[in-house]
C-alpha cells in the first residue's frame, strides 16, 4: 500500500482522484472532473487516503477504490464533463443522480484521456497475459472464434470488475479465473441448447449419471469398488489413449467441476490460487476436486471397459471370419 | 504427540468413503502427520482404496502432462490480438456513450 499525503479538502481530494483517474490533475487547465464518493461525504473528507498500488496501473477505471485511514473503502467514481465549482455540491448532486449529471455538459478531453488509459491497461493485459489466456481458451473451447470471443469477454469483464480485484492474487490468476467462468458459461449454454435440441444420442463416452453417483453403501464401504485398469504396458500409446479418454471425460463434467479440474490439475495452479480465482473456500475446492476426480475415474473405467469389450468382441469375431470365405482359399 | 495419535485413530475409524476424500484432499493440501499416517495404514490393508489412490494420482499426472503440452501450444495470433484490442476500444466507446 502506497500512502498518499493528506488531502486537506474535498476539492483537493477531487483533484487527486482526477489525477488518478485521468492521469492529470483537475487543477491544471481547469479539467472538469468530479470525484464522487459513493460511500458518503464523510469518507471523501477523510484526510488520510491510501491507494492500492495495483490500482494505479489502471488509471481511468470508472469506479475505483480508495482505502481511507480507517480502512473504509470509498468507491470513487470519476465523472467527466462537469464543471467543478464546488466539489461538495457536485458530489451531492451526483450522489442523487450519478448518471444524469454529466449528460448536460459536452464531453471533455479528459474523457478521451481516461479512455486511452483504460485501453492501455486492457492492451497491457492482452500483451502480457494474452498468450496464457489464448492457450487456456483454445484448449477448452477448441475453436479459434470461441476462444477469441472468450478472451474479449474476459478482458471487458475484468475492466468492469476491477474494483473487486484483490491484490492478494496475481493478475494472471484473476484473469484466468474470469476466463474460466466465461468458458463455464459457454458450456452451460451449449448444454442447454443440446438439451433443447433433444438429441439424446449418448454414445457412451463422457460422464454418465452413474459416474456422479456415490459408489458406497450406507456404512460408507465400497459397494462398487474400483476395478484395476488393465494396462497393457506399452507406455506411450497407453498414455495417449488414457489422455484422450480423460479429455472426453473432463469435457463432459458439469461446468463448475470442469473449471476446477482445469485450473488445478491441467493448468497446475496452486490450490490457494484456484480458491482465489474461483472465489471458493479451501473446503469447497477439496469437495469439488474429490467429486470431479471420482467422476473422472469412474468415467475412464467405463470407457476403458467398453474399449476392452470391443476388442474382445473383435478378437472373437476374427477367427470366425478367417474360417469363412478367407478360409476357403479365396484370393 | 497426543494429537498425532488422536489423528491416526480418528482416521483409522473412518470408512472408505471418507478415506477417499482424504486421499483426494492429499493432492491439494498436505494432511496433518497423524492424518497422513492413518490414511497410509488404511490404504495398506484396503485394496480398493489403494486402487482408487493409484488411479486418481495417475489422472492427476495425465492432466499435468496435458497442461505441459498446453504451454507449448502457441501464442495469441497477432490478428486475433488486434481484433481483441479493437473490440475493447469499441466496447469502451459504447460504454462511455451510454454513460454520457
Amino acid at each position: 500500500m502506497r500512502r498518499r499525503g493528506a488531502a486537506s479538502s474535498p476539492m483537493e481530494l477531487c483533484s487527486r482522484v482526477s489525477s488518478l483517474c485521468f492521469g492529470r490533475s483537475s487543477s491544471l487547465g481547469g479539467a472538469r472532473v468530479v470525484a464522487l464518493a459513493v460511500a458518503r461525504r464523510a469518507a471523501v473528507r477523510r484526510t488520510d487516503v491510501q491507494v492500492d498500488p495495483p490500482h494505479d496501473a489502471l488509471f481511468g477505471m470508472r469506479s475505483r477504490r480508495l482505502a481511507t485511514g480507517r480502512g473504509t473503502i470509498a468507491h470513487v467514481e470519476c465523472v467527466s464533463s462537469v464543471p467543478v465549482t464546488d466539489a461538495d455540491d457536485q458530489a451531492d448532486s451526483l450522489q442523487q443522480s450519478p448518471r444524469s449529471a454529466p449528460s448536460s455538459a459536452p464531453r471533455s478531453t479528459a474523457v478521451s484521456a481516461g479512455d486511452l488509459t483504460i485501453v492501455a491497461a486492457a492492451e497491457r493485459w492482452v500483451r502480457e497475459h494474452g498468450d496464457v489466456l489464448w492457450r487456456f481458451a483454445m484448449a477448452r473451447a477448441r475453436s479459434k472464434e470461441i476462444a477469441e470471443e472468450i478472451i474479449q469477454e474476459t478482458i471487458v469483464a475484468a475492466m468492469l470488475a476491477f474494483d473487486r480485484f484483490s491484490a492478494a492474487s496475481s493478475e494472471q490468476t484473476w484473469l484466468l479465473g474470469i476466463a474460466s467462468h466465461k468458458i463455464a458459461d459457454h458450456f452451460r449454454q451449449l448444454q442447454r441448447t443440446a438439451r433443447r435440441g433433444e438429441s439424446s444420442t449418448h454414445d457412451g463416452a463422457g460422464i454418465d449419471a452413474s459416474d456422479m453417483q456415490d459408489r458406497f453403501d450406507k456404512r460408507g464401504k465400497w459397494a462398487n469398488p474400483p476395478q484395476k485398469w488393465d494396462m497393457r504396458g506399452d507406455g506411450a500409446a497407453e498414455n495417449a489413449e488414457m489422455s484422450a479418454a480423460l479429455r472426453t471425460c473432463v469435457d463432459a463434467l458439469p461446468p463448475s467441476l470442469a473449471e476446477t479440474v482445469w485450473l488445478r490439475d491441467i493448468v497446475g495452479m496452486p490450490a490457494e490460487d484456484v480458491c482465489k480465482a474461483l472465489d471458493l473456500t479451501a473446503t469447497n475446492l477439496w469437495t469439488r476436486m474429490h467429486r470431479a476426480r471420482s467422476a473422472l475415474r469412474a468415467c475412464i473405467e467405463r470407457t476403458i471397459g467398453m474399449r476392452h469389450e470391443e476388442v474382445s468382441k473383435l478378437k472373437a469375431a476374427q477367427p470366425a471370419r478367417s474360417v469363412g470365405p478367407g478360409g476357403q482359399g479365396s484370393p | 504427540m497426543i494429537s498425532f495419535f488422536r489423528d491416526v485413530l480418528r482416521v483409522l475409524r473412518l470408512p472408505c468413503r471418507e478415506q477417499t476424500h482424504l486421499l483426494s484432499r492429499q493432492l491439494d493440501a498436505p494432511l496433518s502427520r497423524g492424518e497422513a499416517c492413518g490414511s497410509r495404514i488404511h490404504v495398506l490393508y484396503c485394496r480398493s482404496c489403494r486402487t482408487f489412490r493409484k488411479q486418481i494420482r495417475l489422472l492427476r499426472d495425465l492432466a499435468g502432462s496435458a497442461g505441459r503440452e498446453l504451454q507449448s501450444a502457441g501464442e495469441l495470433p497477432e490478428d486475433v490480438r488486434r481484433r481483441i484490442v479493437k473490440g475493447i476500444q469499441a466496447n469502451r466507446g459504447r460504454d462511455t456513450t451510454q454513460e454520457s
